[in-house]
């Protein structure tokens, strides 16, 4: 396999084919209008010769034949070397009456009926000859005779092949310019790619720091530079995310897997009842299905992530949806002395689970933390494109700072308490990602006493 | 009943063979799918449950081999929750699809109503456990021929209860068929709620029908 042409190279060669295809058409086209230039010139020059031929003959007070040798005549034609002249008789046409000047010995002996009336370019006689031709009246008598003006283009041909040799010659210098300075032009353009080339030999996901140096750049170059640092920004950034979210997973399960192991090496350290091992086997249990609930959860999010997103057909009635999912809670604000409410309607299209998911979710928080005897308002409303779902709790809230943060996985504004309580840390991480899905948002307002209210935004129809 | 269980993992063979068994089913276990086409052809079973990743022959070609000659209940076990995965295996033949991990009450309770489907027992709307009965047309609960006034949810978790008397109910398995919701979520609502029932059906009489198994789940059943 032969190795490919560098792109410079290329470009290059098919400039100079170019080149050498335009440089041909502009000397064919010069060349050609020069010669028809310079005949046109020749014919008008015969033309006018002539026609001071014919002048001087009829002016001639001299009779035919006579006239015709007369000196005046002879000085017309043979003062230029190039010219010659040819009469023959009309009426016998293959009788040539005389020549003057310089004529091609075939001509004479040939026939003047060849020639027409008018102008005739001649090359059968291996000359580059022009000739006019014109008959003629002499004076008041029958006789008739037909001139002939020759004229031997024999410099005009002299330049023109001048003129094609030299570019012939100078031709190839001319490609090899060409050609050259293309190469050089192509690979100078290209020069900055160098930067593009380094950047890459160097990026990988351990090191995503790199970026390339986009001043200086060629405008075309300058938008690839900056939407690669741009990928690579993204990229890092996402690459960390994963990389602290394995982190924090490790981290996560560590705790209830050193719990289980421990519970159980001390339980099998020496001989207890069975009613020991039982407790021993019922924590251990408890303690799995904490481990079992961050892996489905942790499945739940690698899954909502590789859903297709927005490409729901089926209608939601979020008032409809909010009212199913208090009707599962309302046992436990009852429990924990909060109400319930649902107020107001909103269409939207979407996942009906992914939905009852996400109100869940923040239902179980908003309870979760509510202070006793106050009410958990569940409003749908209008808002420009959106339905908006807010679900309010009054209560120790989020300190403003860390709002935003609650999103993120595993991250707990109360250290430990909502791990007591069974939460696997991943909760609004899931909201946020159903809310993503549905090309909606999660939105939070808060303050370190509360209220809390959570809104979900989702595309109104 | 006779179940086979085609299964790469030992100990989960072997837990999956001890709790079934206790349940009343004659369980074989294969270790690889060759070993599970063996086991399936000499022997004659109402139920397989399958795992998909197998050593020798997967999963997917030992149910296509299955369902070319037979109707045999078929459950898939497998770690991989992607709802493609899920739709392939019920489109070439499961009858059910369980994914790692799993409760083990929610197991048995897939394969009870996976057997069920071939015999379709309608369900009788007077139902007794001990001195507790439930009329489920009439919607009606009498205790030691007390009447006993129950919300309509509370009213719908003992009927599930009372049905299922004797088997173990999960959270998730109760959330599911009482409040219509199937997702996991906060499973605290089904202990606020079972603490309702029992105060109104339990609290007052002495012999204790509903039971926790910690850890595991809620039963109902006359233990006197």
């Amino acid at each position: 396999m032969s190795k490919p042409l560098s792109l410079s190279l290329r470009i290059g060669l098919s400039i100079s084919v170019l080149g050498s295809i335009l440089v041909v058409l502009i000397f064919s086209q010069s060349w050609w209008t020069l010669k028809s230039q310079l005949e046109k010139l020749a014919d008008i020059r015969l033309e006018q010769k002539l026609e001071q031929l014919i002048h001087t003959l009829n002016e001639s007070t001299s009779t035919y034949p006579s006239s015709f040798e007369s000196h005046a005549l002879t000085d017309l034609v043979a003062g230029h070397p190039d010219l010659g002249l040819l009469v023959c008789d009309v009426n016998a046409p293959r009788q040539t009456l005389f020549a003057i000047g310089n004529v091609p010995a075939e001509l004479i002996k040939g026939s003047c009926l060849d020639f027409k009336n008018g102008r005739e370019k001649l090359r059968h006689v291996g000359l580059n000859l022009q000739a006019r031709s014109s008959a003629l009246k002499i004076g008041d008598s029958k006789d008739e005779v037909f001139l002939i003006l020759f004229s031997n283009r024999f410099d005009d041909s002299t330049l023109l092949a001048a003129y094609r040799d030299s570019t012939l010659l100078i031709l190839p210098v001319f490609l090899m310019i060409i050609g050259v300075g293309a190469w050089w032009i192509v690979r100078r353009g290209l020069a900055p790619l160098d930067r593009f080339e380094k950047l890459a030999s160097i990026v990988s996901t351990q090191d995503l720091r790199g970026r390339i140096e986009a001043s200086g750049l060629p405008m075309e170059l300058n938008a690839l530079a900056v939407s690669i640092n741009v990928m690579l920004g993204r990229l890092e950034n996402e690459v960390q995310q994963l990389s602290d979210f394995s982190d924090d997973l490790a981290h996560e399960l560590r705790s209830p897997i050193t719990n289980l192991l421990g519970k159980a090496q001390v339980a099998l350290s020496r001989d207890r009842t069975s009613l020991q091992y039982k407790d021993t086997l019922e924590s251990c249990v408890e303690e799995l299905g904490r481990i079992s609930r961050i892996v489905s959860d942790m499945l739940y999010l690698a899954q909502a992530v590789q859903a297709e997103t927005g490409e729901f057909s089926e209608r939601i009635s979020l008032g409809d949806e909010a009212l199913h999912v208090v009707n599962l809670f309302s046992f436990m604000a009852e429990d924990k002395d909060v109400t319930l409410t649902v107020e107001g309607t909103g269409m939207t299209l979407g996942n009906r689970l992914m939905v009852q998911r996400a109100i869940s979710n923040l239902l179980s928080n908003a309870i979760r933390h509510a202070s006793q005897g106050t009410n958990i308002p569940l409003v749908i409303s209008k808002e420009g494109q959106s339905a908006v779902l807010s679900v309010t709790n009054i209560g120790p809230g989020i300190p403003e700072e860390q709002a935003a943060a609650v999103f993120k996985r595993f991250y707990r504004v109360d250290q430990g308490r909502s791990r007591e309580e069974g939460g696997t840390g991943l909760g609004l991480s899931i909201v946020s990602l159903i809310m993503k899905t549905h090309q909606g948002n999660v939105t939070v307002i808060s303050s370190e006493a509360g209220p809390t209210t959570f809104n979900l935004w989702f595309k109104l129809v | 009943m006779r179940v086979l269980i085609i299964e790469d993992e030992i100990k989960t063979a072997e837990y999956l063979q001890q709790g079934l068994s206790e349940c009343g089913y004659i369980v074989d276990y294969a270790l690889t799918g060759t070993d599970g086409m063996h086991l399936f052809r000499a022997q004659e079973y109402e139920l397989v449950l399958l795992d998909v990743n197998l050593p020798e022959k997967d999963g997917w070609s030992i149910l296509q081999e299955i369902r070319l000659g037979s109707d045999t209940r078929i459950i898939m076990l497998t770690a991989s929750g992607r709802l493609s995965n899920k739709v392939k295996g019920l489109e070439l033949g499961a009858d059910d699809y369980l994914v790692k991990p799993f409760e083990f009450p929610e197991l048995v309770a897939r394969v009870r109503s996976v057997l069920r489907r071939s015999e379709k027992i309608s369900e009788a709307d007077a139902l007794q456990v001990g001195d507790l009965e439930i009329d489920s047309a009439r919607r009606v609960v009498y205790r030691s021929g007390q009447r006993i006034e129950l919300t309509a949810k509370e009213f719908s978790l003992l009927l599930l209860l009372m049905r299922n008397a004797g088997v173990v109910m999960t959270r998730t398995q109760i959330v599911s068929l009482v409040w219509d919701i199937n997702f996991d979520c906060d499973t605290n609502v089904v202990d606020v709620s079972i603490k309702r029932l029992r105060a109104k059906i339990d609290e007052p009489f002495q012999n204790k029908l509903i039971h926790t198994l910690r850890g595991v789940g809620y039963v109902l059943e006359d233990r006197q």
